[in-house]
């Protein structure tokens, strides 16, 4: 028998995207940058002048008390907790959208944010009536430990509920994460009725998130769980890339995907956890930023959690920009700027490139 | 160095999918799995690349599928499912370059950058690179996803092993000069020393490609061996539950299938 190899190929006149690798690495590039001078910016924001602030941050001589407590002391806490938590949320939705396979998985919307406040009103109201060596073995981790186990519980609550035979339904997902919400919420409401005063007030900041409260301590306290997320996160991409592709044929293309869902999933619980921790529940940053920089850059996870952290990151400051000038001098919270500015956004994004979300 | 199937019981619930079926595959051999719609052919598929849980042994060049895990396993087989879902808008190229996950393409890593063009060069898809997946048609989507695995398995024996390729009905959404394309890849990798499983639907395909074949129905295996010995009038008309026979095509000799229209028993017939 004979064959011909060549059969012709349709020419048919389409977008070629082409190589997107060159671009997601120029893009990480940009958002460094960006970065940067978004933090630079932020920490000079009214009073100080951008020379004082690289002076006070560097020790120099000239520089007044004052401004160097302004920028050590306030700015700098505030705006590493905005970034941390912006990266945090990003990465942490970028990654459920990896392992649901879907682009509308995202902390916030299905409860494993609610999960973790949860647990964050639990260590705020009863943490006082732990034993007192728990309470001192923790210390300040005791909000960020509980709004981990919050969220990770949520987390697997939902991935157990939505996924059957290694397919998530997008309908189940959203709707177990709404009761998952509805529950963790009215739970933190009867909570509310043993709050004392100033329990009562740290509560309120949950419900609306704000990086208004942020300090040194707070920070560490969360950073250094934030940060071995981060650190850990690109691990990720080579499974969840493949994971694309389905739970059955990642496993025939080698990747150990129990391993890896539980995995991304702890990952995912740690980052929000200590992110709610530190700030509250601040929507929208984790669906918004993977989901600009797919489309610019394409789908890949290995440079999207990259980047989703930078771009986080860069987001949390501008909305925290806007939240502390918009009524000044009195601050909007910055959940509110950034469900504001993310919920017609993410809308735009889904009416414009219907073709490319819609599978 | 062989694939062996053993005893494989398949349970889905209360329901016995298959009952006892036995299959051996050697190297440098295309194998055909065939069978009516619901006789098991995509179950079995499935148990001997560990997708469903079964009872009865597996062993690919010797590893026992249940004990070995999914790295060591995707050196030494890929495969291709009757459909893939892909999430998010991968363009082609970044589709096929997943099958690079595994890392075991050839001896040499340095070769695995070129080998996603060359694959889709294979297919017949060259110049589709930048095309995004969501936007091909069904049979380009099959190709691609060949490609994918073809990369990943890419040299039929590496370090003196072979390689299987286990594919669902690679054919089934593809027109005749695409289904002879794909076809002829599979017989020339196993012609190359690799071992190829495929569950396939077109019986004249099957006696034109395979030197193996497997006849399902019900779940349990009707009839083995070479072509000559499973395509048969008697059998293969007592498993599709109609009237066919084996005729030799005049321009190349190859056995080639008529079904007899007027006789199709337990279909309701033609009147």
């Amino acid at each position: 028998m004979t064959f011909a190899p060549a059969l012709p190929t349709q020419s048919r006149t389409v977008r070629q995207p082409g190589d997107r690798r060159a671009l997601s690495h120029l893009l990480t590039l940009l958002l460094v940058a960006g970065l940067l001078l978004t933090i630079l910016l932020s920490l000079g924001w009214g009073a100080a002048s951008d020379a004082d602030v690289i002076g006070a941050l560097f020790g120099a001589e000239d520089v007044s008390v004052r401004d160097r407590t302004i920028v050590w002391d306030i700015r700098l806490p505030r705006v590493l907790t905005g970034v941390t938590v912006g990266a945090a949320l990003a990465v942490s939705g970028a990654i459920m959208q990896g392992l649901f396979r879907n682009p509308l998985a995202d902390p916030g919307l299905v409860g494993v944010s609610a999960g973790a406040g949860f647990g964050a009103v639990v260590a705020i109201v009863l943490g006082g009536s732990a034993p007192i060596w728990l309470q001192a073995a923790l210390g300040y981790y005791m909000v960020p430990l509980a709004a981990f186990f919050g969220g990770w519980t949520t987390t697997l609550l939902l991935y157990k509920v939505a996924t059957r035979n290694g397919r998530t339904s997008v309908a189940t997902m959203l709707l177990a994460g709404i009761a998952l919400a509805a529950l963790t919420g009215a739970l933190t409401g009867i909570l509310v009725y043993y709050a004392t005063d100033d329990e009562l007030r740290d509560l309120t900041f949950w419900g609306l998130g704000s990086v208004a409260g942020a300090n040194w301590q707070k920070f560490w306290a969360a950073a250094p769980l934030i940060i071995t997320c981060l650190v850990a996160a690109p691990l990720l991409a080579r499974s969840l890339n493949a994971l694309a592709l389905g739970e059955a044929a990642a496993g025939h293309m080698g990747i150990r995907v129990q391993l890896m869902k539980r995995i991304a999933i702890l990952t995912v619980a740690c980052s929000v956890g200590a992110a709610v921790a530190t700030t509250g529940g601040i929507g929208f940053v984790g669906i918004v930023v993977p989901h600009l920089l797919r489309l610019v850059q394409g789908p890949d996870h290995k440079g999207l959690l990259i980047n989703s952290a930078l771009l986080g990151g860069v987001m949390l400051l501008l909305a925290d920009a806007v939240s502390r000038t918009i009524i000044a001098p009195a601050e909007m919270p910055i959940g509110i700027i950034t469900a504001v500015i993310g919920g017609p956004f993410f809308l735009w994004i889904l009416l414009r490139n219907r073709s490319l979300v819609d599978f | 160095m062989a694939l062996i199937a053993q005893n494989i019981d398949v349970k889905f619930g209360a329901t016995q999918i298959l009952h006892g079926v036995e299959f051996n595959a050697e190297p440098g051999t295309f194998s055909a799995i065939i069978g009516p719609n619901g006789s098991g052919k995509t179950t079995f598929l499935r148990a001997i690349t560990g997708e469903v849980a079964f009872g009865g042994t597996v062993s690919i060049n010797g590893l026992d599928t249940q004990g070995t895990s999914a790295e060591i396993l995707a050196h030494e087989r890929a495969v291709l499912a009757q459909s893939t879902q892909l999430a998010f808008p991968f363009n082609v190229i970044e589709v096929v370059r997943l099958g690079l996950t595994a890392g075991v393409a050839t001896g040499n890593p340095a070769d695995a950058n070129g080998l996603p063009s060359k694959a889709l060069e294979r297919v017949g898809l060259g110049g589709f690179e930048g095309r995004f997946y969501a936007e091909l048609s069904g049979g380009e989507k099959q190709r691609v996803q060949l490609a994918r695995v073809l990369v990943q398995i890419w040299l039929p024996v590496l370090d003196g092993r072979p390689r299987w390729l286990f594919l669902d009905e690679p054919v089934s959404s593809l027109d005749i000069g695409h289904q002879l394309m794909v076809m002829q890849i599979a017989a020339d990798y196993a012609q190359a020393g690799g071992g190829v499983v495929a569950v396939m639907h077109d019986l004249n395909l099957t006696a034109m490609f395979a030197q193996n074949v497997l006849l399902l129905a019900n779940g349990r295996c009707l009839a083995s061996g070479t072509p000559a010995d499973v395509l048969t009038d008697a059998t293969l008309s007592a498993a599709y539950g109609c009237s066919l026979s084996i005729n030799t095509a005049p321009t190349n000799g190859t056995p080639w299938l008529l079904p007899h229209a007027a006789q199709l028993v337990g279909h309701g017939g033609v009147q």
